[in-house]
């Protein structure tokens, strides 16, 4: 490379010190060269991981989706299997989750990013959610089963799945709702405050409005934990597959195994593997549901504060 | 922050507005020479020299005209910047004041010599108010110089005298004419020298009411009330 | 004519820093006085004491008195009626990421007008008095961070207005602009300041000298040198104020 470059330096002119350089010296172009490949390589590597799956989890599983497993319930005197329980159970579950853990995490989110004054505690906080969310799942499942199944007296239940799921996701909610609080600018707040608006009316009209955005990221996030979530829910929701209806699921004692839950049974304990698939299949069809139907969401909030 | 090349170029003009103050007065002493003396050769090197003092001038006002647009002086800068322009106006007047009388007398000199006439006999006051205009232009540059601002007072305060011995000379003047004198356009001309000297006093009394100006702020137009009282006497009568 | 706000040996505090000495000024109504003085010389922080915003400020204390129409601002009234009356356009545009329309009426919402008709007009006399009516008009509905620079300025200015403030506060509201904008703003001044009183913060001494009644110096936390800016520019009774102003300090 030092001979390349001596080499070039002597061809470009007799004067090096006057003379500007026209090209950039080869050896510069094929390092760069290497670089862009494999970072080319890179993406064709993910590209083909994730659109092989995908792929192979379709094939082997849509042609086993029929309309009766999707809308039965499994029986054993029929030697059927249905897992319409376990769709609504996940639906269940996220909405319920949803519900406790949104207000929480937001609520959390503000007064740590807009109220609290003690810098000290904040931090103390932060890394409290922070090590949260390294905690493994099965270990929330534990202690959700004798916090809320045990000692609370819910009973395993898709409540008690719930609210296990709402302690984990919680820090991811707090931590994405706090970062996109702290991308709005403070020319926002200011500005607010100028006008003559109180604190949380500024929050309310400027603040949230502005990290609609973040919040959302953070609930595609916290739905894809739950919906991929079996270890903990094993412990706490059950492994039930009758159907029931929104109210029993936010009462005590009503178990009910979710999805994944379910492709855990079907896989490992019966060896169906085709269902499993089927599963599989319906569960990344179903994020990808639930995930746009956030996105519109969010797109309609946004609207509702822009417009009058 | 200090701006260097601001005052270089500052204090480059003020150095050209004393340069053409001292050419000036110059001027002055030559013209009340030649006038004394009646030495044409003098006269002819006023004359000659008033093309330097019309270039300073020049000089000057386009280094305040650039100035002006290239730096936005303000406060006392401005202050001085402007009185610059007006003062360098003011100079210039007084030089051709003194051309003109140069011209003057090289004109009665050659008259005297073709027709063999005698000079007439100049009032003694002249030569007094001569002096104390030229002391009013000396005095008005010192005091520019050292800012004394009781200095540029006491120069147009002399403004009354020349003022009064410009009367006293046009009165004798009156005199000498209703008394039969032969030689008419010799006393023409020195009535011209007469208002010459007198506006010369009128100018550098303009000058020294800017140093005012410069030093505190004060504007204080002097022939404003001079003609205000001008107007009133005339008024009256 | 009269004086408005009434400031008296005002000291703040940041921290251990004492970042105003003693100031005493009265702020004549519809006049513009302009606060010039090198950076960190006071005079940002001494104009939002008229208006509290150094409340937000950790570690903030203020002693002495400012009076708005003879009423102690810190004492006896509610920030954010201060608030009302003392507007704010800060140093860069900072529209909300709203309409145009929903920018406006953002401040008489927040005092409690809710009647459509009645926001329509605010709106339209607040777009109007900020001379961005006949460009803005037909696109209310869009978002005000679409606009230009110049055009999100005077947003700002109009949404400050629509509250009907007593005082205007403008942090340096030219310094980010062209030209041409910066013009139209202090055009937009000159106008103004026959329906309210304007205190701007500027770092722009021809901006001070052109458009200001007022001129007050600052300097180190100490209100140098107060007068009507003509004399203030042409006749500084201060050495430091003539230093800085023709621009060998600072």
């Amino acid at each position: 490379m030092m001979g390349e470059n001596a080499i070039h330096n002597s061809a470009v002119g007799q004067s090096p010190d006057s003379s500007i350089e026209l090209h950039i010296s080869r050896s510069r172009k094929i390092r760069g060269g290497i670089w862009k490949g494999l970072m080319i390589a890179s993406f064709v590597i993910i590209m083909a991981l994730l659109t092989g799956m995908i792929g192979y989890i379709a094939y082997r599983g849509i042609p086993t989706i029929t309309w009766k497993l999707l809308s039965t319930s499994p029986s054993v005197l029929n030697d059927t299997i249905g897992i319409l329980p376990n769709i609504l159970n996940t639906v269940y579950i996220v909405v319920i989750t949803l519900i406790f853990v949104l207000p929480l995490g937001i609520g959390t989110a503000v007064y740590l990013n807009e109220y609290a004054t003690n810098h000290k505690l904040v931090s103390v906080i932060e890394f409290a959610v922070e090590t949260l969310a390294g905690i493994p799942s099965i270990i929330y499942g534990l202690a959700g089963m004798l916090i809320f199944v045990q000692a609370m007296k819910i009973g395993t239940s898709i409540l008690a799945g719930a609210l296990t799921l709402v302690v984990m996701t919680l820090p991811t909610i707090i931590r994405t709702t706090q970062e996109s609080l702290k991308t709005v600018p403070n020319s926002y707040r200011e500005g607010s405050l100028a006008l003559g608006s109180g604190k949380w009316h500024m929050i309310r009209t400027v603040v949230l409005p502005s990290s609609i955005d973040g919040i959302v990221t953070g609930c595609i996030l916290a739905i894809g934990r739950i919906v991929g979530e079996s270890a903990a829910l094993l412990f706490t929701a059950g492994m039930a597959n009758n159907i029931m209806n929104f109210g029993q699921a936010f009462a005590p004692n009503h178990a009910g195994s979710t999805l994944t839950v379910a492709l855990y049974m079907y896989a490992k304990e019966r060896g169906e593997f085709d269902v499993a698939f089927a599963i599989a299949a319906i569960l990344l069809i179903l994020t990808l549901v639930i995930n746009f139907a956030a996105k519109a969401v969010a797109k309609k909030l946004k609207k509702g504060t822009s417009a009058d | 922050m200090a701006r260097p090349e601001y005052d270089r170029e500052l204090k480059r003009i003020n150095d050209n507005v004393r340069a053409m103050g001292l050419e000036v007065t110059g001027a002055i002493d030559n013209t009340i020479h030649a006038f004394s003396q009646k030495d044409t050769r003098i006269a002819s090197q006023v004359i000659a020299n008033d093309a330097t003092i019309d270039r300073m001038e020049t000089d000057i006002e386009e280094a305040c005209i650039g100035i002006v647009i290239k730096q936005q002086p303000v406060a006392s800068d401005w202050r001085k910047l402007a009185s610059y322009m007006r003062m360098i106006g003011d100079l210039e007047r007084i030089a051709d004041n003194c051309s003109d009388i140069c011209i003057i007398i090289k004109k009665v000199e050659g008259m005297k010599r073709e027709t063999g006439e005698e000079g007439v006999s100049v009032p003694d006051v002249f030569k007094n108010m001569m002096l104390i205009m030229r002391e009013m232009v000396g005095d008005t540059i010192r005091a520019f110089l050292t800012s004394d601002i009781e200095l540029a007072q006491s120069a147009v305060e002399k403004d009354e005298i020349v003022d009064r011995d410009f009367d006293e000379i046009m009165k004798e003047i009156g005199k000498a004419l209703k008394n039969g004198a032969k030689a008419v356009e010799q006393y023409e001309y020195l009535i011209l020298i007469d208002k010459y000297v007198e506006r010369m006093a009128d100018h550098a009394a303009n000058i020294a009411s800017w140093i005012a100006f410069i030093v505190n702020g004060e504007l204080k137009m002097q022939y404003t009330d001079r003609y205000q009282k001008a107007a009133e006497e005339t008024s009256e009568k | 004519m009269g004086t408005i706000i009434e400031v008296k040996d005002l000291h703040l505090w940041y921290g251990q820093k004492e970042a105003l000495k003693g100031i005493n000024l009265d702020i004549q109504e519809h006049e513009i006085t302009a606060l010039i003085g090198p950076s960190g010389c006071g005079k940002s922080t001494f104009m939002k004491c008229l208006n509290r915003m150094n409340d937000l400020v950790k570690d903030c204390r203020i002693t002495g008195s400012v009076k708005l129409n003879g009423i102690d601002i810190y004492k006896d009234m509610d920030v954010n009626m201060l608030r009302k009356n003392v507007g704010m356009v800060f140093q860069k545009a900072n529209p909300f990421p709203m309409s145009i329309y929903d920018n406006v009426a953002y401040g008489p919402r927040v005092h409690g007008i809710k009647n459509k008709k009645q926001l329509d007009e605010i709106v339209e006399k607040s777009l109007r008095g900020a001379a961005l009516w006949d460009e803005c008009k037909d696109r209310l509905k869009t978002n005000a961070l679409g606009m230009s620079g110049g055009q999100q300025q005077r947003l700002c200015i109009a949404r400050a207005i629509a509250v009907e403030p007593a005082v205007l506060l403008m942090d340096e509201s030219t310094s980010a602009l062209d030209p041409i904008s910066t013009a139209k703003i202090e055009e937009l001044c000159l106008e103004l300041k026959k329906k309210y009183t304007i205190v701007m913060v500027t770092h722009n001494m021809q901006q001070a000298n052109r458009i200001s009644d007022t001129t007050c110096f600052f300097l180190l936390g100490d209100l140098i040198e107060h007068g009507p800016t003509k004399q203030i520019f042409l006749n500084p009774k201060n050495p430091k104020t003539e230093e800085y102003i023709t621009g060998r300090f600072g």
